[in-house]
């Protein structure tokens, strides 16, 4: 099979990663940590806070156990991180290492957290929920009465641009409603603190689960909701807001539209050439559905096949369809080149992963900004896909 | 030609150097990036499915990051009952689907905790007409560690006037697993083509592309042909491998078979300086002369090609002479060639050698006082041949450098950019890219020349703006980056000593 998703070490890796003061250490074989973080690194190449315990033979025969002791030490003594998490892989947890119990020994100041994701029991989303679960005992707090602060799951460390959209998101919310966590993207304080926010929104459905027991656990409501690409998206956002909070914001969501218009009125007639255009749309969950419904119901287009990553079995499936589709663009991650290449169509790179694109610029996908610099994405890539030929009819 | 540099520019825009500050890739990555190199042949990682998912990207390399790579999907009752039926089928499928010339399956360190007989089962599967092979782990999960400190213990005992020759195996990578598995699964006993080899293609460097094809022209030039380039061939042509008269390799393992299966004899073109400069490259050439019996008409190409070198770099060497250059190196083994180079080959004046050897390379390299002493005679040894009156600096201290750099025109064999503001202009070690094609001599002279006509002191560096120190170039210097540099080297290099 060609895997359509990630393993669940990465899911793992994701949900954790972006809790900005804690340390990833995989107890596993290094090709994990590696592969892992060539993921990470072009968003940004100095935040390196993720190790190995280095699984060698020895481990294998003689338990590995030890070397995760020796591990947890070194990395609380190198990074003194607010919070170390123990991520196993399919190494240790076939050879049975006890890693509960070895964690159970530090028992310091600094939380050592044990998130099983061996990649022979599931994919990244359950990786990624993995993560939520062993999150949650942290949890603490309640919602604070008649405030106004929402937090928002789903989201992976490493995802293009979350830098740019976290900080987009929150201008969408104005002085209303307060941004409190995002998970992941906030510091350990914010993450444990989550339940006194009012809501959760929810991007994708890895944190479903999590959104759920927090319902019952601290009484927070959660909407699901597409990632908040376009107008659309950004009226989705109001309005869920709008039903839990007391707020409004009928005029920012004008000032939206207009300015949008006005932006994208300067290249107008290109606008017209992407209007009833196929397109392909490939990313996970709500990321997907998100950018399905911007090119569909904002710019026209006609979205000819569609996946999600989650219902694909295999990623050949998806190929298939793209094949037999008239799709003249293809939205997904950088893996996607490959399909692009082959139909000779762009690619717009917007799901995780993205390695081979980056953002220095500080320029989002939603929000007022990103809706213009999706479109400005698009365009260009259109234009930069290589087209040069002798004649039109080679 | 005019994408030499742009090659070296897509590799250099890629992690894997800044990822190998932290760690090394496992060995399915290798045996990947082996398998890209192949025309038409299709991998399937014997594994979990998300070995399948992360491994299509290499962090290796910019030009082929992407493989359509399939798994076998290992999921948690077969770690129970095994995964080799998992295996057949997937073979099956694959081969029906993609119908590919070769099917190469990479176990991964579950398959081997497993202990599926890999081999077995293709071998069973060529039976039944589908071009398969299997790649035999030599280790578990990632490569011999020891490799760099043995390898670097062994040069310390070379004289630099000696054979400059170490044949070492490296064991584990995952990428000369995957050619021995073409050796011994692939190949086939074919008549030998007289005066032919074969090219491993694996570590050229900058303008790689441009050299490889200007060693096939002079030695068409000798009468030899090169038979295929391996692996970066056809699966017909790497079938047909062994029609070469001899092989040039740089990761013997595979050439060693090749000599024990096919009686392949081999020539192992090292870095420990027997091809360094433009003497190596006659050397080079001589020593295929000699494994090729053609020793003889060789020698007046090879004569006459030295000569035409010296004579279209002569005007540029004599400007480079009249250049007084600190001379930088941060690899004491290496440092002895690079001023052989410079000095004798480029023709610059050198009152200054530099080694910066770190605390950090020293401890993680298990260098001995005793093991310093003798690479540091080699470097002694360099000077008395090449350059008598360079001074040899180790480690300066901020002052040593303060006190020297006035009295140079150019920094040179670094790109330690760190080096920058000290008023000295920096001719980056990018530039010298001599091969083994008498041409990239004479390129590297030409453009040494063009460059330190045009250098100049940059003092709005943007790199310098930036917290970077010297002795943990090329790193950036912040707290998590220092302390996951130490992680690894505690948790790999340094694991037994720190236990």
């Amino acid at each position: 099979m060609r895997t359509p998703r990630g393993c669940k070490l990465f899911g793992a890796q994701q949900a954790l990663g972006g809790i900005r003061d804690g340390i990833i250490l995989f107890h596993s074989v290094i090709g994990c940590n590696f592969g892992s973080m060539s993921f990470h690194v072009p968003a940004d190449m100095r935040d390196i806070r993720q190790t190995c315990t280095v699984i060698n033979d020895s481990d294998i025969i003689f338990s590995g156990e030890d070397s995760l002791r020796k591990a947890i030490h070194n990395a609380l003594d190198l990074f003194h991180p607010s919070v170390l998490f123990v991520v196993s892989g399919c190494v240790s947890e076939i050879i049975g290492d006890d890693i509960a119990t070895v964690v159970s020994e530090f028992s310091g100041s600094v939380p050592v957290i044990y998130v099983e994701a061996a990649g022979f029991r599931g994919d990244s989303k359950s990786g990624y929920e993995a993560a939520c679960w062993a999150l949650l005992p942290y949890l603490q707090g309640n919602p604070v009465e008649g405030g106004n602060a929402v937090n928002l799951l789903g989201l992976g460390g490493d995802d293009y641009r979350i830098q740019e959209d976290v900080a987009a998101f929150q201008r969408l919310l104005g002085e209303q409603v307060a941004l409190h966590t995002v998970l992941s993207h906030c510091s350990w304080e914010e993450m444990r603190t989550a339940p006194q926010a009012n809501l959760n929104l929810v991007l994708n459905e890895q944190a479903l689960p999590l959104a759920k027991a927090m319902q019952e656990r601290f009484g927070i409501p959660y909407e699901p909701i597409s990632y908040p690409y376009g107008v659309t998206g950004v009226k989705e956002v109001y309005s869920a807001l709008g039903r839990h909070l007391e707020v409004e914001y009928q005029t920012e969501c004008q000032e939206i539209e207009r300015s949008a218009a006005e932006g994208a009125s300067k290249v107008y007639p290109y606008l017209q050439a992407l209007y009833g255009m196929p397109a392909a749309v490939i990313g996970s969950g709500g990321r997907a559905d998100g950018m399905r419904r911007f090119l569909e119901q904002e710019l026209g287009m006609e979205v000819v096949c569609f996946c999600r990553r989650e219902e694909l079995r295999d990623l050949e499936d998806f190929f298939m369809l793209a094949r037999q589709s008239e799709a003249a663009l293809l939205f997904g991650s950088s893996f996607e080149l490959e399909l692009a290449e082959e139909l000779g169509i762009p690619l717009i790179r917007y799901d995780y992963p993205v390695f081979d694109e980056i953002s220095l610029t500080g320029n989002p996908f939603v929000g007022a900004v990103g809706i213009l610099s999706l479109l400005e994405s698009i365009l260009n890539s259109v234009m930069q896909t290589p087209s040069l030929k002798g004649a039109l009819y080679q | 030609m005019k994408d030499n540099f742009y090659e070296e520019l897509s590799i250099a825009m890629y992690p894997s150097s800044l990822l190998h500050t932290f760690g090394v890739n496992g060995k399915i990555s290798g045996s990947i990036g082996a398998v890209g190199e192949m025309q038409d042949v299709l991998p399937i990682i014997h594994g979990p499915r998300g070995c399948g998912f992360h491994y299509r990207h290499s962090a290796r390399r910019r030009h082929q990051p992407l493989y359509r790579v399939l798994t076998t999907n290992l999921e948690e009752r077969d770690i129970i009952g095994g995964g080799e039926e998992k295996l057949r089928r997937t073979v099956e499928e694959a081969w029906r689907q993609y119908h590919p010339k070769l099917i190469m399956v990479i176990p991964s360190p579950i398959s081997d905790i497993l202990n599926d007989d890999i081999l077995t089962i293709v071998q069973e599967m060529r039976g039944q007409g589908i071009p398969v092979v299997g790649i035999q782990s030599e280790l578990f999960s990632h490569r011999d560690k020891n490799y760099t400190r043995n390898r670097l213990k062994k040069i310390a005992e070379q004289k630099i006037t000696g054979e400059n020759r170490l044949e070492m195996e490296i064991k584990g990578c995952g990428f000369v697993e995957a050619l021995y598995a073409l050796v011994g699964q692939v190949m086939e006993a074919v008549p030998v083509i007289p005066h032919s080899v074969n090219i491993e293609t694996v570590g050229w460097g900058s303008n790689g592309n441009l050299v490889l094809r200007e060693i096939e022209a002079f030695l068409n030039r000798c009468g030899i042909t090169v038979n295929t380039w391996f692996p970066s061939a056809s699966y017909e042509a790497i079938r047909r491998a062994p029609a070469a008269q001899l092989n040039l390799a740089r990761r013997v393992r595979w050439a060693r078979l090749m000599k024990e299966r096919f009686g392949t004899d081999y020539l192992h073109l090292g870095s420990e300086g027997r091809y360094s400069g433009l003497e190596g490259i006659c050397t080079f050439y001589r020593d295929i002369g000699a494994a090729m019996g053609l020793e003889a008409s060789m020698e007046p190409l090879i004569e006459a090609a030295r000569q035409k070198a010296l004579e279209e770099t002569a005007q540029a060497r004599k400007e480079l002479a009249g250049h007084r250059c600190l001379l930088v190196s941060r690899s004491i083994q290496q440092a002895p060639f690079l001023l052989k180079r410079y000095a004798q080959d480029y023709g610059f004046s050198i009152p200054c050698l530099c080694i910066i050897l770190t605390p950090e390379a020293r401890r993680n390299l298990s260098m001995t006082a005793e093991m310093e002493g003798k690479l540091l005679e080699r470097v002694q040894e360099a000077v008395s041949l090449y350059s008598p009156e360079t001074e040899i600096v180790l480690n300066p201290s901020e002052a040593e450098w303060k006190a020297r750099f006035s009295k140079f025109d150019a920094i040179l064999g670094t790109g330690d950019f760190t080096l920058e503001n000290q008023g000295v202009p920096l001719i980056s070690v990018r530039n010298e890219t001599v091969s083994l094609s008498f041409e990239s001599y004479v390129r590297t002279v030409l453009r040494l020349r063009e460059r330190l006509a045009n250098c100049q002191v940059r003092e709005e560096l943007l790199l310098q703006k930036m917290p970077f120190d010297s002795r943990y170039y090329p790193l950036y210097v912040n707290e998590t980056g220092l302390a996951a540099k130490e992680m690894w080297a505690r948790m790999w290099l340094r694991r037994k000593e720190e236990s």
